[in-house]
């Protein structure tokens, strides 16, 4: 059984572990680009005034010498790896949420390293030295009653730069006068913080005065949460349950793999399976425990949390992060490495704490229908196959040239069911449409000539040299040039020393065999390069 | 036969008829391509060939177009250069398409598990299959009610021409005679194209019928302002005369 009060926790938080992740050096300044929105800033970007949620325009703007890096979640899991080994030497018993975050309950570990205080001065040190000395991040590390008040006293830790034990009993006291922003770190929290906001509920202690059949009346289930979380009253949602023992899934992977895609193909349907039993007996999972075992014969488990209910989707992301950090940070013993038994044998899942599941409202216009999950399907298939960076879609981005206003992301970086097409802003300097049909990803040179056999350039000014007469593209055959019109000229991260480009584009109408075939040159450097056709 | 002979032969077709017939199971198109198509949509469990002259991507991109809109999926193979940008302008929702990048050697593999759940699966030129994989994909979309579009187009490389067509596609595009207009020598910009797209295949679609197109035109793919109407001129034939001959190609 549970125990009944809430459980102490400490929290580990490390704010921006993104951008830790990329590893670079503390000076320079790196930020993490999800979406065209800033996700994460190093501590050199955040001083430059750059914070999260900024579009990676305006972050360049604020910053010229950012380095921008895209999300990349298997990055982020290696590098937090480490920091994990480096716990489970104080811990026995680790949550992670994300890399970044993770949650260890402290009656065990306190008594052994000898209290809270003690206990956190350890996590500390140990979550530094595991960083590296070369990361001077902020790391918060916060102790309360409680996994979800104690990721709150994290968080203010890293604001004061100290490691905060709240004794036990006054976790109520010391959220009081935090604002109720905060809330938004705790699952679900994002909305009903701005809702309290716009009621002029401005502290934690606020929202705790009201009483609690108001506040469920008023928020929902995930306002009374909160609300048990502010008031002291309880950590632990009121509706979990013991989980079912007969919900345990494993697989065993014959021949065993060592490579991430092909274990995490079987991980995807044994969550699919996981998450019909819970779905079956009417549960949500809120904890699953990942465990792998390897043909040497290590075993691996790793408990994952999330603040709401894990799909099977996320489950199945979980398994891969692991996996990620199992099979590619090196962490794996050397010993096994070395007799080749390290890859793995067995894949586990089982729920750690389950609740009893809300149900989930689907959207008024319609959510994910047949037709989108039957694809999703497939492609998780596809990645099972090829690897899950093969398989992508389109999402808009900004840009002049042609390749650059629709970029191929991983699929499994959007959310495919719930994606918003941002209005498309101008872009000045941009190529009229339409937009080339074809845009090639190995640049050919091209030789372009007037009538009297001479190179066209384009001046500093934009001024043309001579009138195209004859195009050659990549040494073929000389074709003749039946129209043309340009240049258009961008000067693109002019302040940037690495990433400048000065470019004049052209298009030309080609008169060749198959008829006349336009195509867009650009000139670079003095060469020109044959960029898109318009097929 | 005489004109009652007929009409009872019609009327024992309509109480024989299943009751979906293949014809019905059809993805929509663009109102600008019905014409092309018979049944005057993407025709479930098909496999199309679109080659031809420049203009062959773009109208590739125009047919998967409609069954976006009306909220099918669309997987795209071997198609690396494709650009994307065009063809949410044609009016592909990018927001129903997967792109996979792949080595040819999982061509096959790759284009099986997409037929199974994906309506429509675009194939480029990067990958040149071998005629039993076409027939093997052909079997398995015929057998899934999913559409492969085969596109034909210059493919990696202006050097190496244009891509062979496929062996035993239902229809076959091609496109011709293409103009551009809105650039002239040293003024203007791209503007639209005009095109002329041969159809033909199999399946009603026996004659080649002709169809000029504006490709791109003002606002995406439109048909061209006073074209000769349907049925009249060379050969072509419009789609209730499509309909009928399918009738007749219906196996019993």
């Amino acid at each position: 059984m549970f125990p009944t009060g809430p459980v102490r926790s400490l929290a580990v938080c490390v704010p921006d572990f993104e951008a830790v992740a990329v590893g670079r050096p503390a000076s320079t300044p790196v930020v993490v680009v999800h979406g065209n929105r800033i996700r994460a800033a190093s501590p050199a970007a955040r001083a430059h005034g750059i914070v999260g949620g900024l579009r990676r325009r305006e972050a360049q703007s604020r910053c010229p010498s950012v380095e921008v890096h895209d999300l990349d979640e298997s990055r982020d899991v290696r590098s937090f790896e480490p920091v994990l080994s480096a716990l489970e030497e104080l811990a026995p018993r680790i949550e992670v949420l994300a890399p970044g975050r993770c949650v260890i309950p402290t009656r065990g570990p306190s008594r052994y390293h000898g209290g809270d205080r003690a206990l956190a001065t350890l996590v500390e040190e140990h979550v530094r030295s595991a960083l590296g000395d070369e990361f001077v991040c902020p790391v918060g590390v916060g102790v309360a009653d409680g996994p979800r008040a104690a990721q709150l006293v994290a968080a203010e830790s890293i604001r004061t730069d100290t490691v905060i034990v709240v004794p036990p009993g006054a976790t109520a006291a010391f959220l009081a006068p935090l604002p109720v922003a905060q809330l938004r770190l705790i699952g679900g929290g994002g909305d009903l913080a701005e809702l309290l906001g716009r009621l002029g509920i401005r502290t934690l202690g606020h929202f705790a005065a009201l009483g609690a059949p108001d506040v469920s009346a008023r928020f929902g289930a995930v306002g009374r949460d909160a609300h048990l979380l502010v008031t002291g009253a309880g950590d632990r949602p009121p509706d979990v349950v013991d989980p079912p023992d007969d919900l345990r899934v494993s697989v065993e992977l014959d021949p065993p793999v060592d490579r991430v895609e092909s274990a995490a193909f079987s991980a995807k349907a044994l969550a699919d399976e996981l998450h019909a039993g819970l779905a079956a007996s009417g549960l949500a999972c809120s904890r699953v425990a990942v465990a792998f075992e390897t043909v040497g014969g290590d075993r691996l488990e790793r408990l994952w949390r999330d603040e709401g209910a894990l799909s099977a989707s996320a489950m199945a992301q979980r398994v891969r992060w692991q996996l990620d950090g199992w099979l590619r940070s090196g962490h794996r013993h050397r010993s096994t490495d070395e007799r080749g038994d390290g890859a793995i044998r067995v894949i586990e899942l089982f729920p750690d704490e389950v609740t009893v599941d809300a149900g989930r409202q689907l959207g008024f216009w319609g959510g994910s229908d047949d037709g989108t999950e039957r694809a999703l399907r497939a492609l998780a298939r596809v990645q099972g196959l090829i690897g899950h960076e093969s398989v992508l879609v389109p999402e808009r981005s900004g840009g002049r040239g042609p390749a650059d206003q629709v970029e191929l992301v991983a699929v499994d970086s959007v959310d495919v069911t719930q994606r918003v097409e941002r209005p498309a802003a101008p872009w000045p300097g941009a190529m009229p449409a339409p937009a080339p049909a074809l845009v090639w990803s190995e640049l050919r040179p091209v030789e372009v000539v007037d009538a009297d056999g001479v190179g066209v350039t384009v001046s500093g000014r934009g001024h043309i040299s001579g009138a195209p007469a004859q195009c050659r593209i990549a040494g073929g055959a000389a074709a003749t040039v039946g129209s043309w019109a340009g240049p258009w000229c961008s000067d693109e991260r002019w302040w940037d020393p690495v990433g400048h480009r000065r470019r004049a584009r052209l298009q030309v109408v080609l008169e060749t065999a198959t008829g006349p075939t336009a195509h867009l040159l650009s000139l670079e450097s003095g060469v020109w390069w044959l960029e898109a056709t318009y097929d | 036969m005489s004109g009652d002979q007929v009409a009872a032969l019609r009327s024992l077709i309509e109480q024989v008829r299943p009751v979906t017939a293949s014809h019905e199971r059809t993805l929509p198109v663009l109102p600008a391509l019905e014409q092309l198509l018979p049944f005057r949509g993407l025709q479930r469990g098909t496999m199309l060939w679109v080659g031809g002259g420049p203009g062959a991507t773009s109208l590739a991109f125009g047919l998967a177009a409609g069954p976006t809109q009306a909220g099918s999926w669309v997987a795209c193979v071997a198609g690396r250069e494709f650009g994307w940008a065009s063809a949410a302008e044609l009016g592909v929702d990018l927001h129903r398409v997967a792109v996979v990048r792949s080595e040819p050697a999982d061509w096959a593999a790759v284009t099986a598990a997409l037929v199974d759940a994906f309506d429509v699966v675009l194939c480029g030129p990067d990958h040149q299959p071998e005629r039993t994989q076409v027939l093997r994909l052909a079997a398995r979309a015929r057998e899934r009610g999913s559409v492969v579009v085969a596109v034909g187009g210059d493919g990696r490389s202006g050097a190496r021409g244009r891509a062979r067509p496929w062996p035993g596609v239902d229809v076959r595009l091609d496109v011709d005679d293409s103009s551009w207009d809105g650039i002239g020598v040293g003024w203007g910009a791209l503007r639209g194209r005009q095109v002329a797209v041969r159809a033909g295949g199999r399946h009603g679609m026996d004659r080649t019928r002709r169809v000029d197109l504006r490709l791109p035109g003002d606002g995406g793919i439109e048909p061209v302002d006073g074209a000769r109407p349907p049925g009249a001129g060379d050969g072509t034939s419009d789609g209730v005369d499509a309909e009928v001959l399918a009738f007749r190609a219906r196996p019993a």
